[in-house]
C-alpha cells in the first residue's frame, strides 16, 4: 500500500480509530492490531512475501531466546550466524542472485571465455533490505548483550513489521523501538498534531517536489545522449530533489504516522543539502542506514582506529557496501566509492567532525564561506547522484564527461522547458522553508507554531491543495526498490 | 483525544466541502465514463482499458475470443468474423502486451473461457511502459471493484476536459462508443462518408506528412515485451487457446519515423517466440492515405483486409507481402526486403 494512495487514506483512519477506541485498554491487543494492520499493509502489495517476514520474525525471535540461556561463546556465535545467514540469505537471493550470476558471466566473457549463466526471473520483495537490517539489529544487540531478548512474540512481530516504516525505513534499532511495544501508549495531543503536520509535509515533499522533479529528471536521463552538459546537470539537479523529496518525504510520513500511534522513530534526514562537507552530508542523509553501518560494520572492522591503510580500507568498505545495499548494480557501487573518495581526505586530515551543528545556527543567513562550502558539497553530491540514477556505469560516465565539457556553458534545452518553471519555483520555496526551519525536527515543526492559527491553517490548506493538485499520479517511492 | 478529533474535524470542514464539490463534479461530468459507465452519450474517449476489462469480468460467458492491441486496432470490426465464436475487441489507447498479459491472466482466473486471441503489435508495443498508464485517467487498468474506480471521484476539475467535451458534443465527426458493451468496436461517425466523397482533400491533408507521435519520448523495452509475449504464448499453449500475433500496417510516415534497427530487432526476437502475420512495410496500402484516418489509425476497410488474412487465410489485396506469415525461417529475408524498401522509399522521396 502506498502512503500517497486513496487506499492508505482509508486504511490509516480505520486503524487509528480501532487502535485508540477499541484496543486501547489492552496492550497486547493493541500490539496485535499493529501486527494485523502491518500484514494487511504489506500484503496489499503482494501477500505471498508475507511469508518471508513471518519466517524472519520466527527465526530471530527463536535465536534471541536461545541466546538468553546460552553462555558458551562458540554457541552464541553460531546462533548469531544462523540469524545472519537466514536474513542475508533471503536478501542475497532475492536482491543479488542475478547480479552475481551476470557479473560472473561478464567477467568470463571479458577474458574470452563464454559461459552460460542461469539468471532467474526473481521479483524483489518490497522493503526486504529495510526489515532485514532491522531484525538483524535485534539479534546482534542481543548477542552483544546490549538488549534483553523479548519473550513477547506479538510485540516482536509488531517491531519487525511495524507498518509505517516497514517498507522504506527509518531502519529502527531494536534498542529504541522494541521497548516502546512493552509500554502502555497514552494518546498525546501535541505528539499527534505534530505527527499530522509531519505527514502533511512528507506528502508535500513526495507529491509536489519529488514527483514533479521526476518528470524532468526522467526525460533528461532517459535521452541523455541528445542533451548538452548544461541540460544534463540540470537533470541531475532535478534528480537530487526527486530523491531527497521522495525518500525524506517517506520518512516524514512514516515518523508522523508512528507519532499518531504513540511511537517515536529515529530521525532519518536532517537537511542534508545544507551540509558544508561530505562528512556532514552523511550525518544528515539516511541517518538510520549510515548509523546502522557505523555500529554493525564500521566499528567492528576497527572504525577510524588503526593506521592510515586501515582507515582507508574501512571507509571504502562501508561506502561501497552502503552503495551495494541500494541495489544490485555497479552504478550503486560506483556511487558509494565516489562518496568514499570525497570523504577520505576529510577523514585523513581529521576534519570529518568539523561541522557537527546545523549551519548558521541561531542566525538568519550563512556566511559567504558557508555558502561556498554548501555549494561545493551539493555539487559533488549531484555528480555522485548521476551514477546513482544512470542505467549503467557507462551511461553515468557519458553524462559526467558531457557535464565537464564546454557544453556545460550552453543554454539548457529540453522538451517542455517552460513547464519546468513552476517546479523550479516549488523547489525554491521548499528550500526556503527548509532553511527557515532547519533547526527543528522537520522543516515546519517549529515554523508553523510561531504563526497565528488562521495563518497556520491557511498554510496547511495550501499544502493540501497542492498535494491534491499533483496527487493523481500515485508514483511509487524510489526506495521501495531497494 | 477528544480535542484532537474535534479540531481535526473543524480543520477538515473546508477540505471536506472542496472534496464534496470535486466528487459531485466528477459524478456529473464523468469524463472517462468510469463512474457511471454510460456509453450512449459518451463523446470523448472513455477509459476503454478499464471499462472493457470490467465488462468481460462482469460477463464471463459473453465472449470467448478477443482482439487485443492499441487504438490502432480499434477499428478492426470483429463483428464480421463468421466463425461461430463470440469476438470482442479489447483494444484501447496505447494498449501494450504487458497489459494484455495481465488481462489474459485475470480473465482466466475469473472463469472467462478463451478460445481465440489475436494481438496487434507495432512500435508502441515496445516503446511504452505500462507503468506510465497508472497516472493517466484515460488508460488506467482495472484492478478491482474499487481500484481505480475511487480515484475517478477525485480527478481534478480541468477546463481543458470541459472544453473537449463541449467541442465533442458539437462536432460533426466523432467516435461512438455505444458498442463498448457488445463488440468493443469504436465507430467513427460521418468520417468515412466524408473521406469517400472528398478523397482528394483527404489525401492531400498535411497531417499525413507528420508521424503520429514523437518516438523520442520513450525508451525501448524490447526484451521486456518479448518476455511478456513469450508468457502469453505459454499461457495460450497451456490453455488450448488459438493465438495469432500480427504487426499492424503502420502509415508510412509513422513507419519511417520509428527507429528502423529497433523495429527489426523486435521482429527478429518476436519470430523466435512465435510465428506472426506482418502487415507492415512500405507498400501501396501503407503509403495511401485512403486507408487511414491520419498517420496513426487505419480505417475499418483496412481492418476487413486484416480479418481476411487472419480469419480466412485470404489476402485479397494486390500487395503480395500483406499479411505474410513470418517465422524464424524467413525472418532474415523479410528484414532484408523491408530494409531495401525503406532505402528505396527514402531515395525516391529525397529527390
Amino acid at each position: 500500500m502506498l502512503f500517497n494512495s486513496i487506499d492508505f487514506a482509508l486504511f490509516l483512519p480505520i486503524v487509528f480509530l480501532l487502535y485508540w477506541f477499541v484496543t486501547h485498554k489492552n496492550l497486547k491487543l493493541q500490539n496485535f492490531l499493529i501486527v494485523v494492520a502491518s500484514y494487511v499493509f504489506y500484503g496489499w502489495w503482494d501477500w505471498r512475501f508475507l511469508t518471508l517476514i513471518v519466517f524472519s520474525t520466527i527465526v530471530d525471535f527463536t535465536v534471541g531466546n536461545l541466546l538468553r540461556n546460552e553462555s558458551k561463546k562458540s554457541k552464541r556465535k553460531l546462533l548469531l550466524w544462523i540469524s545472519i545467514v537466514v536474513n542475508l540469505g533471503f536478501l542475497g537471493f532475492f536482491k543479488y542472485y542475478n547480479f552475481f550470476v551476470e557479473s560472473f558471466v561478464d567477467a568470463f566473457s571479458f577474458f574470452g571465455k563464454e559461459i552460460q549463466g542461469g539468471s532467474l526471473n526473481i521479483v524483489l520483495p518490497v522493503g526486504i533490505s529495510f526489515y532485514t537490517f532491522q531484525t538483524l539489529s535485534y539479534t546482534i544487540d542481543v548477542y552483544r548483550k546490549k538488549l534483553e531478548p523479548t519473550k513477547d512474540f506479538v510485540a516482536f512481530s509488531a517491531f519487525v513489521s511495524f507498518f509505517p516504516q516497514l517498507v522504506a525505513g527509518p531502519i529502527e534499532r531494536a534498542t529504541n523501538l522494541l521497548p516502546q511495544f512493552y509500554r502502555k501508549r497514552v494518546f498525546d495531543y501535541h505528539r499527534a498534531v505534530d505527527g499530522m503536520r509531519q505527514i502533511l509535509w512528507g506528502l508535500f515533499k513526495k507529491i509536489v517536489i519529488a514527483d514533479n522533479c521526476a518528470l524532468f529528471a526522467n526525460q533528461i536521463f532517459n535521452h541523455s545522449d541528445e542533451y548538452s552538459g548544461s541540460t544534463l546537470i540540470l537533470g541531475a539537479i532535478f534528480f537530487s530533489f526527486q530523491i531527497y523529496g521522495d525518500f525524506s518525504g517517506y520518512s516524514d510520513i512514516a515518523i508522523g504516522t508512528s507519532r499518531l500511534f504513540g511511537f517515536n522513530l529515529m530521525k532519518n534526514f536532517a537537511f542534508p543539502y545544507f551540509s558544508r562537507d561530505i562528512a556532514e552530508f552523511w550525518r544528515r542523509w539516511h541517518i538510520s542506514l549510515s548509523t546502522w553501518f557505523r555500529d554493525y560494520l564500521y566499528i567492528p572492522l576497527g572504525g577510524s582506529r588503526g593506521g592510515t591503510v586501515m582507515k582507508i580500507r574501512n571507509t571504502f568498505i562501508i561506502f561501497v557496501v552502503s552503495g551495494f545495499w541500494h541495489g544490485a548494480n555497479w552504478t550503486f557501487i560506483v556511487w558509494g566509492a565516489l562518496n568514499a573518495i570525497y570523504f577520505l581526505p576529510l577523514l585523513l586530515a581529521k576534519r570529518n567532525r568539523n561541522n557537527l551543528e546545523i549551519v548558521a545556527k541561531g542566525k538568519t543567513l550563512p556566511t559567504p564561506r558557508e555558502v561556498l562550502s554548501i555549494a561545493i558539497t551539493y555539487f559533488i553530491t549531484v555528480i555522485a547522484w548521476i551514477f546513482f540514477r544512470a542505467e549503467n556505469v557507462g551511461h553515468g560516465w557519458d553524462i559526467v564527461t558531457k557535464v565537464f565539457s564546454t557544453s556545460f556553458f550552453t543554454d539548457p534545452y529540453f522538451d517542455d522547458r517552460l513547464g519546468a518553471i513552476p517546479v523550479v519555483v516549488y523547489v525554491l520555496i521548499f528550500l526556503f522553508i527548509e532553511w527557515i526551519g532547519r533547526e527543528g525536527e522537520f522543516a515546519i515543526s517549529k515554523l508553523v507554531t510561531l504563526w497565528a492559527k488562521p495563518v497556520r491553517w491557511s498554510f496547511y490548506i495550501v499544502l493540501l491543495v497542492l498535494i491534491y493538485w499533483y496527487g493523481d499520479n500515485e508514483q511509487q517511492f524510489i526506495y521501495f526498490q531497494f | 483525544m477528544k480535542t484532537f478529533l474535534q479540531r481535526f474535524a473543524v480543520f477538515m470542514i473546508l477540505p471536506f466541502i472542496f472534496g464534496v464539490g470535486v466528487v459531485t463534479y466528477n459524478i456529473t461530468l464523468d469524463p472517462y465514463g468510469v463512474i457511471r459507465g454510460d456509453m450512449e452519450n459518451q463523446r470523448i474517449e472513455p477509459n476503454q482499458h478499464y471499462l472493457k476489462t470490467k465488462h468481460v469480468l462482469d460477463n464471463p460467458k459473453k465472449h470467448n475470443s478477443f482482439l487485443f492491441g492499441s487504438s490502432r486496432v480499434g477499428k478492426i470490426d470483429i463483428r464480421i468474423i463468421e466463425d461461430g465464436d463470440n469476438w470482442y475487441n479489447m483494444s484501447y489507447s496505447q494498449g501494450v502486451p504487458a497489459e494484455h498479459l495481465a488481462e489474459i491472466k485475470l480473465f482466466l482466473q475469473n472463469n472467462v473461457e478463451i478460445k481465440n486471441i489475436w494481438i496487434g503489435l507495432e512500435e508502441t508495443s515496445y516503446l511504452i511502459d505500462k507503468s506510465q498508464h497508472k497516472s493517466q485517467a484515460n488508460r488506467k487498468s482495472y484492478v478491482n471493484r474499487y481500484n481505480p474506480w475511487l480515484s475517478y471521484l477525485f480527478i481534478k476539475p480541468s477546463p481543458s476536459i470541459f472544453n473537449e467535451i463541449r467541442k465533442a458534443n458539437d462536432a460533426k465527426f466523432y467516435t461512438k462508443y455505444s458498442e463498448l458493451y457488445n463488440s468493443g468496436v469504436s465507430i467513427a461517425v460521418n468520417v468515412d462518408d466524408w473521406i469517400n466523397t472528398n478523397l482528394d482533400v483527404h489525401k492531400s491533408d498535411p497531417k499525413f506528412k507528420r508521424a503520429s507521435w514523437n518516438n523520442n519520448e520513450y525508451n525501448e523495452r524490447i526484451d521486456g515485451v518479448i518476455d511478456e509475449l513469450s508468457e502469453i504464448v505459454s499461457i495460450c499453449n497451456e490453455n488450448g487457446i488459438s493465438l495469432k500475433l500480427f504487426i499492424n500496417p503502420m502509415f508510412v510516415t509513422t513507419y519511417m519515423r520509428q527507429d528502423k534497427e529497433e523495429f527489426f530487432e523486435f521482429l527478429r526476437k518476436l519470430s523466435s517466440v512465435s510465428e506472426f502475420y506482418d502487415f507492415s512495410g512500405v507498400n501501396k496500402i501503407t503509403t495511401d492515405p485512403y486507408y487511414y484516418y491520419e498517420s496513426s489509425h487505419f480505417r475499418p476497410l483496412l481492418g476487413y483486409k486484416i480479418i481476411d488474412v487472419l480469419a480466412n487465410n485470404l489476402n485479397k489485396t494486390d500487395v503480395k507481402e500483406f499479411g505474410k506469415l513470418i517465422s524464424s525461417d524467413n525472418i532474415n529475408y523479410i528484414i532484408n526486403q523491408k530494409d531495401k524498401a525503406i532505402r528505396q522509399y527514402l531515395q525516391q522521396n529525397s529527390q
